[in-house]
Parts: structure tokens; sequence; C-alpha cells
């Protein structure tokens, strides 16, 4: 069905009209005739009749002179044109007859017949002289004129009615498809990605309504899937990130985790080499005269030996169990201040240092020992930085309620702020400096480990460590410790344990 | 003269230990691991063990504690390089030098030493320990 719904209507209506109108209108027609003409048939033949009685009973046919004037009387009173009366065969016509008509044709059965226009009608008249015939004949043009104006009413009437019926289909099949135009564009907007657009139909047919509803259940129903599928595809975008993130964190502690295992095994062995050299070398250098160039010799053995076992201890510092430190309440201030006191020793003296260790902030959560390494290792990192150069390194414990930093997740937090005005470092490097064994320093001047180790200590304790560096501008390093939950943990044993714990020498690492 | 006994599977520094010990004027046995170094202590119980931690087959923990309740007035030095390498039977669950080290002191030893250590680390804690007796 390709037709437009109006079209179809408009010409079903027309095919039906133009079967039964021509129908109509003869039928019409001839009843018009036919009831116009049997009215003109009465009341002719009933005036005539009249005309007859009077001739009968009167004494107009007493004379030649009255008959024709009364004949001419008939004639001039309208109506009838041909007026006769016939006696023993001699015929006494009006003078008013119009010439060209003939003689009397005979009767008329039919109006209309003879072709004339004119109804013929004989009426016998009883005399006592004889039978007369009285022929008249009437005009029948007056109703001809009636019937066709009659049948042209009708005609005009039943076109009116076609017409009016095609409009009124026209009109109908618009109120049709008008909510259906509506639902189509409606449905074309949603086509075309607007989910938004209600497939409504204002019309008052049922069958309309009801499809305008089932379509927009459908469109509701289609929304609901769309959005029910993007928010699927975003969460499911969001899962495959997070997958990616935890994949790529489990790489990294694996590999972390592989390292330290290495290092540890590496570093028992190491430990029992070293262990006779430098007492061999010790006990030699006992032996033989002062004097001796191998005594020199002896000494440089056991300094490398010291140096070695240095080199060793960070390395096992490395491969310690992050997650097994015990958790407990710790206040970084006694920690820190513990750190710089060791730091102060051995940092150059073109480097200057600034401390607030922020005493009155609370205590966060984890192990001492792990902590005290941590900001010895960030330190130490923000002080070799500066080595050549010298510079300001500032250390400071602030806290923050609500941190502002998009890359740490709201919370109340102290803040650990180590910063330098060292050499800093290029994108590419920020990016590497916690994996383990990367370094930027000369070989022999760092293992690699130091920020790698850190980084460990801050992941294991659920804590977040920011860099803000860039080339030749020095760096700044932030762990937001969580600030503990006051009713997680009894507060107390910490000061002991890390009294213990910082005492064990593998716990100072440099990187 | 009093003796020690050295166990140690490591023979390089058993016999380091022997030679440094010797010279400071001791009687010094040695034994290349925990069971050697077990029957050795039976047969003659020495003043002073010095005993490595991690060892094959007997822990040296294991070995403290036996020389403990042996004879409770020896004097005994835990060594240890630490570390966690080696085959898991004989590792226990700490896994730090510290804590090996803090397990040796809980199972008895009068002290701890981490390798590599100085000769006079060494001398000052074995005559710490004899001068105790």
């Amino acid at each position: 069905m390709t037709n437009r719904l109006w079209l179809r209507l408009a010409s079903v209506v027309l095919v039906i009209h133009a079967v039964l109108v021509p129908v109509l209108i003869s039928g019409l027609q001839f009843i018009v005739k036919r009831s116009l003409a049997d009215v003109f048939i009465d009341e002719v033949r009933s005036y005539s009749r009249l005309l007859a009685d009077e001739l009968e009973l009167g004494d107009a046919l007493v004379t030649r002179e009255r008959t024709l004037t009364l004949l001419d009387s008939i004639i001039l009173s309208g109506r009838v044109v041909y007026a006769e009366v016939v006696e023993d065969g001699q015929s006494l016509r009006s003078t008013l007859v119009a010439p060209e008509l003939g003689h009397f044709p005979g009767d008329d059965f039919e109006f209309g017949d003879h072709n004339d226009r004119i109804y013929y009608l004989s009426v016998p008249v009883s005399r006592k002289t004889g039978p007369v015939a009285l022929r008249l004949g009437f005009d029948e043009s007056l109703t001809w004129e009636h019937i066709e104006r009659t049948r042209l009413r009708v005609l005009l009437a039943l076109l009116a009615f076609t017409l009016v019926s095609v409009v009124l289909a026209i009109w109908l099949a618009a109120r049709i498809a008008k909510p259906m135009i509506d639902l189509q564009k409606a449905a074309r907007r949603i086509a075309s990605g607007n989910f938004d657009a209600h497939l409504s139909a204002r019309s008052s047919i049922h069958e309309v309504q009801e499809l305008a509803r089932d379509l927009e259940s459908m469109r509701s129903e289609l929304v609901g899937t769309n959005e029910r599928l993007s928010r699927e595809v975003v969460e499911r975008g969001t899962a495959e990130a997070e997958r990616r993130a935890l994949e790529e964190r489990l790489r990294h502690s694996e590999r972390v985790a592989t390292v330290g295992t290495l290092a540890g095994g590496v570093a028992h062995e190491f430990n029992n080499i070293m262990t006779p050299i430098l007492l061999y070398a010790q006990t030699a250098l006992e032996e033989i005269p002062p004097e001796n160039p191998a005594a020199a010799d002896l000494k440089r053995v056991i300094a490398a030996a010291h140096r070695a076992r240095a080199l060793v201890n960070r390395i096992l510092a490395f491969s310690r169990d992050f997650q097994s430190g015990p958790n407990t309440l710790v206040r970084i201030a006694p920690v820190v201040e513990e750190v710089m006191a060791l730091l102060r020793a051995i940092v150059p003296a073109n480097i200057e240092i600034t401390v607030d260790s922020g005493r009155d902030h609370p205590p966060i959560l984890g192990d001492p020992s792990l902590v005290h390494q941590l900001v010895m290792n960030l330190c130490t990192n923000a002080y070799q930085a500066m080595r050549s150069t010298g510079g300001l390194l500032t250390v400071r414990v602030i806290r923050e309620r609500q941190t502002s930093d998009p890359r740490v997740p709201r919370g109340d937090y102290v803040v650990l702020d180590v910063a330098d005005t060292g050499h800093g470092m290029d994108e590419r490097t920020r990016s590497r400096i916690f994996e383990p064994f990367f370094t930027t320093r000369d070989v022999g001047e760092g293992t690699g480990l130091g920020l790698s180790v850190a980084h460990g200590i801050v992941t294991s304790m659920g804590a977040s460590i920011l860099v803000d560096s860039e080339a030749g501008r020095g760096a700044r390093f932030r762990v937001y410790f969580p600030v503990a939950n006051p009713a997680g943990l009894a507060e107390g044993p910490e000061e002991r344990r890390f009294e213990r714990t910082s005492s064990v020498p593998s716990t100072s690492l440099a990187k | 003269m009093p003796s020690v006994l050295i166990i140690d599977d490591e023979e390089e520094v058993s016999h380091a230990l022997e030679r440094v010990l010797q010279r400071a004027g001791l009687k010094v046995t040695v034994t290349l691991g925990s069971a050697e170094g077990l029957a050795a202590f039976e047969r003659e119980p020495a003043d002073l063990v010095i005993t490595d931690i991690i060892m094959p087959k007997v822990h040296g923990i294991a070995v403290i504690k036996a020389i403990r309740a042996k004879r409770p007035e020896t004097r005994i030095i835990a060594i240890s390089g630490g570390g966690n390498f080696g085959p898991l039977e004989y590792q226990p669950e700490a896994i730090t030098t510290s804590a090996y080290l803090a397990a040796a002191t809980q199972a008895g030893a009068d002290a701890v030493l981490t390798k590599p250590f100085d000769k006079s680390e060494l001398i000052e804690a074995v005559q710490r320990l004899l001068d105790q007796k």
C-alpha cells in the first residue's frame, strides 16, 4: 500500500458514487417525470371533463358562432392550445388555434406522446342531437420545464452529495492519518537518536490511541534499554580500567616481591661470604707489622667489605615483607625528628634543613619501623638530589582534613611533605621512579631501591604518595596517611616498638 | 681455657671464626651443621656456643633451645646472614634479619650478631659472655 490514505479513501468514495449516482439519477428522473406528468394528466382530464359537462348542459353548441366563441374562450383561458368540436363528421375548430398545428392526431396515452409538446385529448359530450366530441390540446411545455428544472436540481443535489462525500472522506482520512503522521515523525526522531521524542497521538480514534500507547511503551522500553546499555558500556569501561589498574598494581607488586625474594636470597649468601673476608682480613692485619705494605691493602679490603655490608643491608630492607608489619597507632612527629637527627649528621653543610614535625597531629595506623624507613628514604632521596649543588630540604607534617588534590581520595589525612630544591626530574623519569632498581645516579651511588621501597611502604599502609617535580626545579613528595580511627586501636605501644625497630641497622636505605 | 663450639654449615665462616677465636686464646671446636654440632656438645659441653640460625634440617633456633635445655649455664651467640633464601623447610615464619635474631633471643641466645660482623664485635661479645660465667 503505497497510496496516501486520503487519496485511497477519496478514490473509494468516488468509485462508489460513480456507480451509484447514475442509477440514482435515472431513477429519480423517472420518478420526477412520472409524478409531474401524472399531476398534469389528472389536471387536464378533470378540466376537460368540466368543459364537456358545461357543453352538455349549456347551450353553447346551439349555433356555430356560439360554439366558436366558446372554443376561442377556452384557448384564451390559457394552457389549451387546440380546441375543436366534431359533430356528425363536421369539425368546428377555434380560429385561435395556431395555423402550424395540423389536424387532431388522436388521443395521447402518455405524457409526451407524439413528440409535439401538446397533450391531445378528446372528450365525448352527450347531446340530444347526437354524440359530439370535444377535442382539446393542452400545452405540455410548462410541465416539461418543471420536470427539467427538477431533474437538474436532483442532479446538482447528487453531485453536491458526491462532493461532500469525497471531502468528508479526505477529512476523515486526514483525521486518521494526522496522528499516525505525528507518530511517524516521532518514530523518525527516535530512529535518528533522539529518544526523548514522546510518542503520543491526539486522536479520538480508539485504535490510533491504542497504537500510540503501544508505540510509547515500546519507546520507553527502548529508552530504558538504551540507558541500561549506555550505563553498562560505561560501567564496563570503568571496570576494565579498574581491572587494568589492578593488574598493573598486581604486576608491580609481584615484580617487587620477586625482586625482594631475590634480594633476600642474594643478601643471605653474600653476608655469609663477607664474614670470612672481613674476619680473615682483620686477623691478618693484626698479625703483620703496621709498616708492612700489605697492611694498607688489608685495610682497603676491610673498608670495601664494610661498604659491601652497607649495600647488602639496604638490599635486605627491600626484601622485608611490608604486609606483615604490625599495625599500631603511630605518631609521625617523633619518627620524623629521629630521622632528621640521623640525617643532620650525614647531610653536607651546603644543604639547609627545615623541619616542622607537627607534634599535635593525630596518629596514623601502621608499622613504626616502616614509617621510619619511609621518612628516611624520602629524605635521603631529597638530599642526594642536592648533594652537589646544595639547597633547601623542607620536611613538614601537616593535617589535611578535606584534601583538595584530586589524585587522593577525599578524607582526613596527616600529610608528610618532603620537598627539595635539587635537580628535579622530567616526566619520563617521574613515571619510573618507583620501579625497583631504577636510578638516575651513577653505578655504585645507589641501589635504585629507595623510592621503590618507599612506594611499597606507602601502599602497604593504605596511604597515597604524590610526586610533583619538574626538571631543574626540585621535587616534592607528599605522603597522605589516613588519620587512624581512634576507636580502631588503643594507643600506647608504638613508642616502644619504634625504639626496638629503629635500632635495626637494615632499615636505613639510601637510593 | 674456656671452650667454644662453633656450629655453622658455611665452612668458610666456621673456619674464620675458629681462626679468630683460637688467636684470642680459646679452645675451639668447629662443626658444620646442627646435627654435628649438637652431637659434639653432647660429647663435650662447651662454655660458649656460637651457632648460625639458618641451617638445613635442624634450625639454629632448635639448636639454641636444645642447648639451653641441656645446660642452662652455657652462653650462646646466635649469628645470621639474614635474608630469606633457602628451602622452606628451615625457614621460620619471620623472614627479616631482625626477626631471626629476635627469635634467637627469645629461644635463649645471650647475644646476636648480624653477618658480616667485625672481629672486634665478635671478640667483645665473646669476652663479655665468658666474663659473666
